[in-house]
């Protein structure tokens, strides 16, 4: 009897040391968080005039007016519609192109052997390099940044399929043969669905490279876009609107990393 | 509390005890849950220096939660744990180590991980190298000491592992299971390999096994503990005089007497633990501790 | 007949050793043959629609075009002299962010607490595209070396950054327990057990992070500078040089291959023991 008693007595000691535990880290843990934005975004308000000079740093209620004026005057829709469009155009050019050279290469190991040296080569041209040599091509309007965005998500895809591709074990195919699969049954059904999480992770990771891309194209030269915002206001000085710019730009890739991460999550119970 | 024999001769321990627990009540909260399960319920243990004590019991019924407590690594949820007569507060480095895993440290070579430990304490390189070759010699490794973990056998890890623990000389040696995914035959000699190194100092050890005939080849007592909530069964006394014969154990004068008791017992807790885990969910595997 | 079979075993074993030796010459042949011809065909194709006029020479150029631009910039030294800009940017940046991703890694993850507290501003922060940052970072630090090595660095530090503290938070929770029973401290522990761990996983980083890091120079370039390749690249545009852009942009990826072969045996060093990592680049 008394010995029972004291199980629950230990019992209890064990749950309300880990409840008092976990309440103490978890108020720590938020409150340090808000703590440490508010002071930062209160110091810089403060400071900036007296520590700083708000002709380089601005300081936050400079930035939201700018925001506002933005949205307001139907500058912020026109801009991040254009971008949006030329990052969405050369996410599908640039992944579309990389799925089917990652399958096909994939599949035939040694054309991408014959080819690997090349693409090394290419791999190592930094990207925003040729953003000029696309302009001198394809002028200054939206062709350039889409397929300036197009190569940017590229490699990302291509790198990760032919991983893919090459990670389905040996033995899937070997038993899909034993069972009498045919070639094309061979690629569809062990080696391209074998190799769908690799690309999954290549298709979900290049999606901001996409936008980086098309940022990267305007400020090379444009009129329009989130882009031209930040590079237009920078060369005006206009530090709260070079800021205003790249928090909606940060927000447009918030927005779309949490759009694809409950994607993925969805796509991931079906893709394995 | 049945005991064949309490603490050897009686309660009042003769020889004084280097490890002890009263008394250990030991609690975990698994995860999400915020339920309490305990590991350890009233657990008293009293070993002398210098004896070499096994400690079996069905999985999962406390037998690492009972290292870890010794070495420090956590702390009791109730009672006391004593090490050389205070009580164990923070990570305990009277006493070596030796884990299930061998836990070599991949990019160094087998003599740079025996040498860890003299290392820690600031040995001279010199004296270090001195000790770590006899050692190395005495488990028939040497020629291997460039030779990285990855390149060895499991029997030579775990022959590694030993003496990385045993070179730093403490008083005390925990064992969990050192020897658990090896083949037979390597367990054989690496018990001899033990035994042998432990005649030579004669220290304490305190070695988790699931092997009936391992630990009765190796030990003074043995431990048989209950399905969870781990509780001490009983302590028997092997009694086969010393130096022993492991690969002839069964042979040994007395053997099949403690091997049947022993035995009795285990399957007793075998049957337990087996009915009461049918019964079970699945245990959350990802647990917090108390 | 204990012979026989010997024999026999010997014959089948020198048979299969040939085999694998015929496969492998062959496939070798076959694959550095069709490397051959594949460039041929690249080059001399595109030389040749150049000649041809199936593609207009002043916005594709021709190789031989290409080569020409690239000697004369050689000869004039505007290639080294740019080039000495592009490096210094790259050099400095890259150090400075790996440098600071290694010692931001370390820090933070001392205690839980600050780590946990800085993770989602630090997620958000690596969130951030920093190309798009390069007009702020150019209003701030002018058009001088500095803001291309505040972007080359911030390029670098975030992956470095991440990948370290991945390295360090996957160190083994046993092995941290052996060692503080030895009686290791923490210094012990970072110096020998969680910072040996991580270094791979810091190499990788940097393996990654050196074609970016020097985007961000070229970035810094495009948007403002007395020199540099990506300043070569950009002045061209004006004059539709294309011959020059394309000498310009071989050059960043001669470059940008150079330091990863450099960093190669490094990595290779540091995995040696691992025969499993040791062969792939
Ligand atoms: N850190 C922990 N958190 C939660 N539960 C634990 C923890 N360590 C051990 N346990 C639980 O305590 C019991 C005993 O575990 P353990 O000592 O590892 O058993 P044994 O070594 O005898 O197999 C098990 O039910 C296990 O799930
Ligand atoms: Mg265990």
């Amino acid at each position: 009897m008394e010995a029972l008693a004291h199980r629950e007595h230990v019992l209890e000691r064990a749950v309300d040391e880990h409840r008092r535990r976990g309440r103490r880290d978890f108020w720590t843990l938020y409150l340090s968080r808000l703590a440490l934005l508010l002071v930062f975004l209160l110091a810089w308000q403060v400071l900036s005039g007296v520590l700083l000079d708000p002709y380089f740093f601005s300081r936050p209620s400079l930035i939201w007016d700018q925001v506002v004026l933005l949205v307001q005057s139907g500058r912020f829709a026109d801009n991040v519609l254009l971008t949006v469009e030329e990052a969405f155009f050369g996410y599908l050019l640039g992944a579309a192109t990389a799925t089917v050279a990652a399958a096909v290469l994939g599949l035939l190991p040694r054309a991408y052997a014959i080819v690997e040296p090349f693409l090394l080569a290419v791999y190592s041209i930094p990207s925003v390099a040729i953003g000029p040599l696309l302009i001198v091509w394809l002028g200054i309007g939206i062709n350039s940044k889409v397929v300036l965005a197009a190569y940017f998500v590229f490699f990302v895809v291509f790198m990760n399929g032919v991983s893919g591709v090459r990670s389905v074990p040996r033995g899937w195919i070997d038993v899909a043969r034993v069972m009498g699969a045919g070639r094309g049954q061979l690629v569809t059904k062990i080696i391209l669905r074998g190799a769908a999480p690799h690309l999954m992770t290549g298709l979900r990771t290049s999606v901001p490279q996409a936008v980086i891309g098309a940022i990267v194209g305007e400020f090379i030269s444009s009129q329009r876009g989130i882009g031209f915002l930040i590079s237009d206001a920078s060369a005006r000085y206009n530090t709260a609107g070079v800021f205003a710019a790249i928090s909606i730009l940060s927000l447009l890739v918030l927005v779309m990393a949490i759009l694809l991460n409950g994607l993925s999550r969805l796509g991931a119970r079906r893709t394995g | 509390m049945a005991r064949v024999t309490a603490n050897g001769r009686g309660d009042a321990a003769p020889r004084a005890a280097v490890v002890e627990l009263v008394s250990v009540y030991k609690a975990f909260v698994a995860g999400g849950t915020r339920q309490a399960k305990l590991a350890l319920e009233d657990v008293s243990l009293s070993v002398p220096r210098g004896e070499f004590w096994s400690i079996i019991g069905p999985s999962g019924c406390g037998k690492s939660t009972i290292l870890n407590l010794i070495a420090g690594l956590s702390a009791p949820t109730d009672g006391t744990v004593l090490y050389d007569g205070r009580v164990v507060r923070g990570v305990n480095t009277d006493v070596g180590y030796v884990t299930q895993d061998d836990n070599l440290l991949p990019w160094r070579t087998l003599q740079a991980n025996v040498e860890l430990a003299l290392e820690l304490r600031g040995v001279p390189a010199a004296q270090r190298a001195e000790r770590s070759r006899e050692l190395i010699g005495r488990v028939g490794l040497s020629g291997f000491e460039r030779h990285y973990p990855a390149e060895l056998s499991g029997g030579m890890r775990k022959r590694a592992s030993i003496i990385r623990t045993l070179i730093y000389e403490t008083p005390v040696i925990l064992m969990d299971e050192p020897f658990g995914p090896l083949d037979a035959q390597t367990r054989l000699v690496l018990q001899d390999d033990l035994l042998r190194l432990w005649e030579r100092s004669r220290r304490t050890i305190l070695f988790v096994t699931h092997d009936l005939v391992e630990a009765i080849a190796l030990s003074d007592r043995v431990v048989v503990m209950s399905a969870a909530p781990g509780r001490i069964k009983r302590v028997y006394d092997v009694g086969i005089p010393r130096p022993r014969d492991v690969f002839h154990i069964h042979g040994a004068p007395g053997f099949s007497l403690v091997y049947d008791r022993l035995w009795a017992d285990i399957s007793d807790e075998i049957a337990v633990s087996r009915r009461r885990r049918a019964g079970d969910a699945v245990e959350a595997p990802e647990a917090v501790e108390s | 007949m204990a012979v026989v079979t010997l024999s026999r075993a010997d014959r089948a074993l020198q048979r299969a050793a040939e085999d694998a030796q015929r496969s492998r010459r062959s496939w070798a042949v076959s694959v550095w043959l069709g490397r051959l011809c594949l460039l041929v065909v690249l080059i001399g194709g595109w030389e040749l629609a150049a000649d041809q006029h199936l593609l207009d020479p002043t916005f594709t150029s021709k190789p031989s075009a290409i080569a020409r631009a690239w000697w004369q910039l050689a000869a004039s030294g505007s290639l080294w002299h740019h080039t000495q800009y592009t490096l210094t940017e790259f050099a400095v940046g890259f150090a400075l962010g790996a440098l600071l991703g290694v010692v931001a890694a370390c820090l933070l993850t001392l205690s839980d607490l600050p780590y946990r507290v800085l993770e989602p501003y630090l997620l958000a922060l690596y969130g951030i595209p920093k190309l798009a940052l390069g007009p702020l970072i150019v209003l701030w630090f002018g058009v001088g070396l500095l803001p291309k090595i505040v972007l080359a660095a911030m390029m670098t530090f975030f992956l470095v950054y991440m990948n370290t503290v991945v390295g360090i938070r996957s160190t083994s929770g046993d092995m941290v327990n052996v060692m503080r029973v030895m009686g290791a401290t923490r210094w012990d522990l970072y110096r020998r057990l969680v910072l040996p761990h991580a270094l791979p996983y810091t190499l990788t980083a940097l393996r990654l992070t050196i074609p970016i890091a020097i985007v961000g120079a070229i970035l810094g370039e495009f948007l403002g500078a007395t020199g540099g390749l990506g300043y070569l690249i950009y002045e061209q545009v004006t004059f539709l040089a294309v011959d020059k852009m394309m000498a310009a942009i071989a050059t960043l990826a001669a470059i940008v291959l150079v330091f990863r072969l450099l960093l190669l045996p490094l990595e290779r060093w540091v995995n040696r023991h691992d025969k499993a990592i040791g062969g792939n680049g």
